[in-house]
């Protein structure tokens, strides 16, 4: 490794460092769940950004997919008493085939249609959840348990947070492997150009379904984590305004970045922690926040052009200015 | 000297508008083959039916002797047919080594499993595509371009990354709309050397263009198109004295 | 039985047909899925309601809320979409969609999120028997006024010069802008007149159903359109008409006939089938894509 690699790592190292050992200095279980929650959150934001940002699919129904994995795991493992591993990765595949489903509904059409496909797909869902009583107990919910495997139950807020660190660096290294591949190019290829894309070669409908699936699996996982550390789940947790504040997450981030994701998602899910007063106002907030961002940094924070990209390039503007004497441009 | 690509008898309504009427061609494939004709004869329409964004309304299409009629655009691109259009199409968010790495996205074998574990087989796949595409770019003297993103090119530019995306697919037919369009007396004159190049090394071309000089002095055989209808078709000589031909298309021209 | 559903299929087709109206408009022009649709035009229904129950003038009062409908979007157009104008399809998209959020919360602010006896005052409310069948006489005014503005629109389309804007504008806004047409004015009030319809939709509803609450913006005003538009063609006001008429009586076929629980979810599978058939709707414009 040469000396700028090595430059390049070490922040990343010591970042890595500091997140991994947490739970020795972070004591409050209250702290604890909520970075928990952004962690998992985060796998939802980065398979919306592959699905919405990389492939450019304006999917406004993630969250059904979340409740997909979470129901289908919690079914599997409490009433089933299928063991946790296969029951949870089920979780996952399932929310992959349901979305192989929709991404079959929308191999041919265009992109609004896309979306209010996505919205009625999730809308489908979510009464599934609502109606189907005596499978998913309808509107009361769900109880499910603790993840337990190889005799180990995680029954501590520390435990969690390993569990949901490991899932979200998996999730993380695999999505980024995806984007920097031919698969991910395609992905691409079909958002910037869907005609140019097919003239290469490239399958858009086929693609297409495969970037709902592959997305889906990720959003399944990290639903049916979610459930089995909140040990509950119901139907209220996956409409449409959930997904448009998952699409938030990663359209504040900065689509087609994925360290953006992560970031818009710590900031929209400890914001309103921290601010529980302004309850009230939570949907004039996003609602600001989302017509600002489209009108003044639609890539978000750290998508291309974004703000940081912004900011970078005004602070080097800055400094040119005071390099050369001021005022001269040469 | 086979036929790489024969159309027989092509004819594409659009809601009634008759955009093409009957015409029948072939095409060799070591030749460039150039189609000329005024505004709306039907020169983009023809190379869409031929590539497959369109069905023709009657008519068949052959590409490697190989009956098309009817398949999509992917399935003439995996046959081997490639092209560039009259309003550019680059991939925009993408830099360009990235645009002609998706040219090459169906030599480039690798799959889900492969890539999610990052497997040496992927990365060997990856190194190799880069390579080739890097190379093809140095042949089109934009390698040094290879990290900019296509948005940010200049018309001239995005041409290039557009030519490269179709070489980097390996065709065995390329179509060219309008190639020159917006280039000056210097750069035509560079794409001239460029299609002529490129037919050395292996593909055969067809170029539509406005340019007479251009496609006079680059084509092997020409065909003309009016009002969706094969006016003639032959040596640019042939063309370039049939009375029928001067008088549709080429009379006010100034040679 | 059947016809009486036919009755209450044709009061219901008729609200969704105004609604779709409004919203086929904007879509139709700028292919934009106007996500804020239905939230904006409830604010002028509610500002409706207030008026009422104060015991304001019921014309007045319908008046004032078709002014703030047709303002608010008029201000929301010009801040919120036109700048975005030429900036792809997510941005518009996701813009309205915020503008949506801001109206909701502001209705939550200034109303509260629970549902209100809606009462206009001035429908007498009776209803006569014809042939078995129970006719209200609120179902016979829906019926007339919706009629009447479609009929209205229709024809200021095909006749009025503004009309010939519109449909300008929808072909090609660049050369419409040339042609000397003053785009933004025409897309403004477009915005506007929306809203209008919007709010005279939502007002026939509330009275309809005797309440008023937040969510009769997006469920039923902004998702009812969007299904109607689709069926019956973008791009095409006779289509919007007939998808609202066909969404209505499957809406009210399906709740007698099938089941009213799972209404919802058949409507929506119903939907989703019928845009993998035929994606352009039953009367689709007739325009080839070109490359």
């Amino acid at each position: 490794m040469n000396q700028n690699k090595m430059k390049k790592l070490l922040p990343l190292a010591v970042l890595g460092i500091a997140v991994a050992t947490m739970p020795l200095y972070i004591t409050n279980s209250y702290a604890l769940k909520i970075i928990c929650n952004v962690m998992l959150y985060s796998i939802i934001t980065l398979s919306i950004n592959l699905i919405v940002g990389f492939c450019g699919q304006l999917d406004f129904g993630r969250a059904a997919f979340a409740g997909l994995g979470a129901y289908f795991s919690a079914i599997m493992f409490t009433k089933v008493g299928v063991p946790f591993i296969a029951a949870f990765i089920g979780g996952g595949v399932f929310a992959a085939l349901c979305g192989a489903m929709l991404g079959m509904l929308c191999r041919y059409t265009s992109f609004d249609y896309l979306t209010l496909i996505t919205i009625g797909f999730g809308e489908i869902v979510r009464r599934i959840f609502l109606n189907w009583q005596s499978v998913t107990n309808g509107s009361f919910g769900m109880s499910t348990q603790r993840p337990s495997f190889f005799g180990v139950t995680l029954k501590s807020h520390q435990s969690m947070f390993y569990f949901s660190l490991v899932l979200l660096v998996i999730s993380y290294i695999v999505i980024r492997r995806i984007t920097r591949s031919k698969m991910g190019r395609a992905f691409q290829a079909i958002r910037d150009d869907p005609i140019a894309a097919a003239y290469t070669g490239i399958h858009v409908p086929n693609y297409k379904v495969i970037c709902f699936t592959v997305g889906s699996f990720f959003t399944g996982i990290a639903g049916a984590a979610m459930a089995h550390y909140t040990m509950f789940t119901a139907p209220t947790n996956y409409t449409t305004d959930e997904s448009l504040i998952m699409l938030q997450m990663a359209i504040l981030g900065g689509l087609g970045s994925l360290p953006g994701s992560i970031i818009g998602t710590i900031i929209l899910v400890v914001g309103p922690e921290i601010s529980r007063s302004f309850y009230q106002y939570r949907l004039l907030f996003m609602g600001v926040l989302m017509v600002a961002l489209m009108l003044f940094a639609p890539n978000g924070l750290f998508g291309r052009h974004g703000i940081k990209d912004q900011l970078v390039a005004y602070y080097r503007r800055i400094r040119g200015k005071t390099a050369k004497g001021g005022g001269n441009n040469g | 000297m086979a036929d790489i690509l024969r159309i027989d008898g092509i004819s594409k309504d659009f809601y009634g508008l008759k955009a093409l009427t009957d015409v029948s061609l072939e095409v060799k494939d070591d030749e460039i083959f150039g189609i000329i004709g005024p505004n709306g004869a039907g020169k983009t329409t023809l190379f869409n039916v031929i590539s497959g964004f369109d069905s023709p309304t009657a008519g068949k299409v052959h590409f490697h002797n190989k009956e098309m009629t009817g398949k999509g655009i992917t399935d003439y691109s995996i046959a081997g047919m490639a092209r560039t259009f009259q309003n550019i199409r680059v991939f925009g968010e993408m830099t360009v080594l990235e645009n002609l790495m998706v040219g090459m996205h169906n030599s480039i074998k690798t799959g889900l499993l492969g890539i999610a574990l990052g497997t040496r087989k992927e990365k060997q796949a990856e190194k190799d595509a880069v390579a080739g595409c890097m190379e093809i770019l140095e042949y089109l003297k934009i390698g040094y371009l290879a990290n900019e993103y296509a948005a940010n090119l200049s018309y001239g530019y995005q041409r290039k990354v557009e030519i490269g995306r179709a070489l980097a697919s390996f065709p065995q037919l390329i179509l060219l709309d309008e190639p020159s369009a917006g280039m000056n007396e210097q750069e035509t004159m560079e794409l001239m050397e460029l299609i002529r190049g490129i037919r050395d090394r292996g593909p055969a071309i067809i170029v539509i263009e406005h340019n007479i000089k251009f496609i006079m002095n680059l084509c092997h055989r020409i065909a003309v198109l009016n009002f969706g209808a094969l006016l003639s078709m032959g040596l640019p000589a042939e063309i370039r004295n049939n009375p029928q031909v001067i008088e549709a298309y080429l009379g006010k021209e100034e040679d | 039985m059947f016809l009486q559903h036919l009755v209450n299929a044709l009061s219901v087709g008729s609200v969704y047909a105004l609604l779709a109206i409004g919203y086929n408009m904007v879509y139709g022009i700028l292919e934009q899925l106007n996500f804020a649709h239905g939230d904006v035009y409830a604010v002028g229904c509610f500002v409706v309601y207030s008026l009422i129950f104060s015991g304001v003038n019921p014309f007045l009062a319908i008046g004032c809320g078709m002014l703030t409908g047709f303002l608010l979007n008029v201000l929301v157009e010009r801040f919120a979409y036109r700048p975005l104008r030429g900036a792809g399809r997510i941005a518009p998209t996701i813009s309205a969609v915020g503008i949506a959020y801001i109206m909701r919360n502001v209705i939550q602010l200034v109303w509260g999120a629970e549902t209100y006896p809606f009462d206009l005052g001035i429908l007498k409310v009776s209803s006569f028997k014809v042939g078995g069948v129970m006719i209200g006489t609120l179902q016979i005014y829906i019926l007339v006024i919706a009629l009447t503005l479609m009929l209205l629109i229709s024809l200021a389309l095909k006749y009025t010069k503004w009309g010939q804007a519109i449909i300008c504008i929808s072909q090609s806004i660049p050369t419409a802008s040339l042609m000397g047409i003053p785009v933004n004015r025409v897309i403004a009030i477009i915005y506007g007149l929306g809203a209008v319809l919007g709010v005279i939709g939502g007002v026939l509803f509330c009275s309809y159903y005797q309440f008023i609450f937040i969510g009769i913006g997006f469920s039923y005003g902004t998702m009812k359109a969007w299904m109607a538009s689709i069926w019956g063609g973008i791009g095409s006001l006779k289509g919007a008409v007939m998808g609202a008429m066909v969404l209505g009586l499957t809406e009210v076929l399906i709740s007698a006939y099938v089941s009213s629980i799972y209404r919802d979810l058949f409507v929506w599978a119903i939907f989703i089938i019928f845009i993998l058939i035929r994606p352009k709707g039953l009367f689709p414009a007739q325009v080839a894509e070109k490359i």
